[in-house]
């Protein structure tokens, strides 16, 4: 598996850092550009917004891969810990299916556009171009999730991450205990 | 009937701990198949169509920026400047903590940053100053909530997304409730060291002229930048988008020519990270935007809202309904999808019964600000817990105080709209 994600992942960085970096440059550079030249390129605009569609959906694969989205764990942060293992692989699983869906989903909506020929108005590239950016990003995080559930039996580092929410839990019950016994006491 | 199903399965999926983002995703697809004939290609194409847009691209800019401020060593000097002027009071330290909590969140548009930014270097600061739990974590966690209050902020893009209101006024009507708020914590770490005896016997902390002139000459690029970017676009000199990426290039330069604390290889770092926090606060958003697309083409705000005014006929009843609705759901959601969910629903009825849509923006990211403060989705106390390793009970005790502080000045912001309207009406009277 490591074989896989590694290139992966460098692949990721590298359009996340790229895309970021060049839609900086070319925001700024508009600006500069109205003032200076009073002039303003009609395509910046567009290829500005296409290059943040492609580092969303890459940066969404690359927060799978950090285990980094937000959820409520407040639930399943209480369970026991063989429960607590078991629902992070449910919950990457579910994430498996629903975003797979989109991906199917997404591939589906491309064909159809491709058989339109659809061109972008600024640029006039064709409109699969950022499109694609949905079904490559999303099929990446399927990737992640897949990878997050076998790192979950092989790796005793991940599993122990998804263990600290709970341990934590456990502190502060001890802790209170604690502050009560030492209220009575006085 | 059909819009309480859609919620408890969006509850459910929310309970089993998955991300934000694929629940609401999930939910919208299990609605589109039960209650609809429309086919699922719908939700990508909303899902693209919010990502493709200019406004939105604030968001990453907003977080690259401050990411790029916070490695060039902009917070120490912050806080310097904050010790210099503070430093020499009673709960001084406490009290500059606030400060560059305020200061850094004029550059950061998100709260849970200010608390890692600020916490990092003065949360040790103050233990050592022997400042109990309250007035060291609590006070920090709290005031980083300014982050989302003092533009530039996330949320408040978010909000004029999902309402079409400018977001320069919403900027600007976030700045008196955030400097009162600042100013209400820095009273409660006076009044506390003055009773609790500590933070007195700063000899080092005594601020002398010649130190803040030091702390201001090196903080000046750093304190110049909010400047830019709020004047840059007041005289609409640049979009709030482009006002983002203007400050990512200052940013860039102040941190690698002025400061020269970043080097090239910092920047492939920093990039990256952007790009994945970025993307996260953004998969919520377009998801959030496909579950919206649901509810309205449904008809679920108009019903929502036929509903509100039959029980709230009165604006004051209505506000107080929103504050009660926006507690409970901040304590579950995060503000961005919150938000995005909300506002729609809530718009139709503040414009019927006259409320300024700027104000209640205000009134729906300070709720949602204290929501940050409460368990289970307090994201500003998982930020204090992590840096500390204390349990989160004992930075949620830390932070009571503060947060009732904040519960009395939201009652105040949503009954008296002075306070958020004043400075966006003052600047857009004085500029053609």
């Amino acid at each position: 598996m490591d074989k896989l994600i590694k290139p992966l992942e460098w692949i990721e960085n590298l359009i996340a850092v790229v895309s970021m970096a060049t839609v900086s440059l070319l925001v700024f550079g508009n600006v500069v550009s109205r003032y200076g030249f009073n002039y303003t390129p009609i395509w910046s605009e567009e290829l500005s917004r296409f290059l943040v569609v492609w580092s969303i959906f890459i940066g969404v694969a690359i927060g799978v891969r950090k285990n980094q989205h937000i959820g409520v764990d407040a639930l399943i942060r209480f369970l026991p810990h063989k429960l607590l293992l078991a629902s992070e692989v449910l919950l990457n699983l579910i994430g498996v299916v629903i975003i797979g869906i989109l991906v199917y989903t997404s591939i589906e909506f491309i064909q159809q556009t491709m058989e339109f020929e659809q061109l972008s108005p600024a640029m006039r590239i064709p409109m699969y171009i950022p499109y694609i950016a949905m079904p490559v990003g999303l099929s990446l995080s399927i990737i992640h999730f897949i990878n997050n559930i076998v790192k979950l039996f092989t790796d005793p580092t991940q599993a122990e991450a998804v263990l600290f929410a709970s341990e934590h839990v456990e502190e502060i019950t001890v802790e209170e205990e604690l502050n009560i016994n030492g209220g009575k006491q006085k | 009937m059909n819009s309480v199903i859609v919620f408890a399965i969006l509850a459910a999926l929310l309970a089993t701990g998955t991300p934000i983002a694929v629940a609401m995703i999930g939910t919208v697809m299990l609605a589109l198949i039960f209650f609809t004939d429309v086919p699922m290609l719908v939700i990508i194409q909303q899902m693209f169509s919010s990502a493709d847009s200019f406004t939105l691209m604030a968001i990453p800019f907003f977080v690259l920026s401050g990411n790029i401020m916070t490695a060039g060593g902009i917070s120490q000097r912050l806080i310097r400047v904050a010790t210099a002027l503070f430093g020499g009071m009673s709960g001084g330290l406490a009290i500059a903590a606030t400060a560059a909590c305020a200061f850094f969140a004029a550059i950061s548009g998100s709260s849970p940053a200010t608390v890692a930014a600020i916490g990092a270097i003065m949360i040790p600061a103050l233990q050592r100053a022997k400042y109990d739990d309250k007035y060291s974590v609590g006070v920090i966690t709290s005031a980083g909530s300014l982050g989302i209050m003092i533009p530039p902020s996330i949320p408040m893009v978010v909000y004029a997304l999902a309402t079409g209101e400018p977001i320069g006024k919403l900027f600007m009507a976030g700045v008196v409730p955030g400097l009162m708020t600042a100013t209400v914590f820095a009273v409660m770490c006076y009044i506390a060291a003055k009773k609790g005896g500590f933070g007195q016997a700063d000899g080092e902390t005594k601020a002398d002229f010649k130190e803040l002139a030091a702390a201001l000459k090196e903080g000046f690029w750093g304190l110049m930048m909010p400047l830019i970017v709020l004047g840059g676009i007041y005289s609409g000199m640049f979009t709030p988008t482009e006002a983002a990426a203007v400050a990512v290039v200052y940013s860039a330069i102040v941190g690698s020519f002025i400061y020269r604390d970043i080097k090239l290889k910092d920047y492939i770092d920093i990039l990256t990270s952007s790009a994945s926090v970025s993307a996260m606060i953004m998969f919520i958003i377009i998801s959030a935007s496909a579950f919206s697309w649901y509810l309205t083409s449904q008809g679920i705000p108009q019903e929502v809202a036929e509903w509100i005014i039959s029980v709230a006929p009165q604006p004051w009843m209505f506000l107080v309904a929103v504050n009660v609705l926006l507690l409970i759901v901040g304590c579950f959601m995060e503000p961005n999808s919150a938000i995005l969910v909300l506002a729609p629903l809530f718009y139709p009825i503040v414009m019927k019964m006259n409320i300024n849509p700027i104000h209640f923006g205000i009134i729906m990211i300070y709720n949602l600000e204290l929501g940050m403060l409460t368990p289970p989705l307090g994201l500003n106390l998982f930020v204090a817990s992590g840096m500390t390793k204390y349990p989160l009970g004992r930075v949620v005790k830390a932070v009571v105080p503060f947060m009732i502080a904040m519960f009395i000045l939201l009652i105040v912001y949503t009954y008296i709209p002075i306070f958020s309207t004043w400075l966006p009406d003052l600047l857009s009277n004085a500029t053609p």
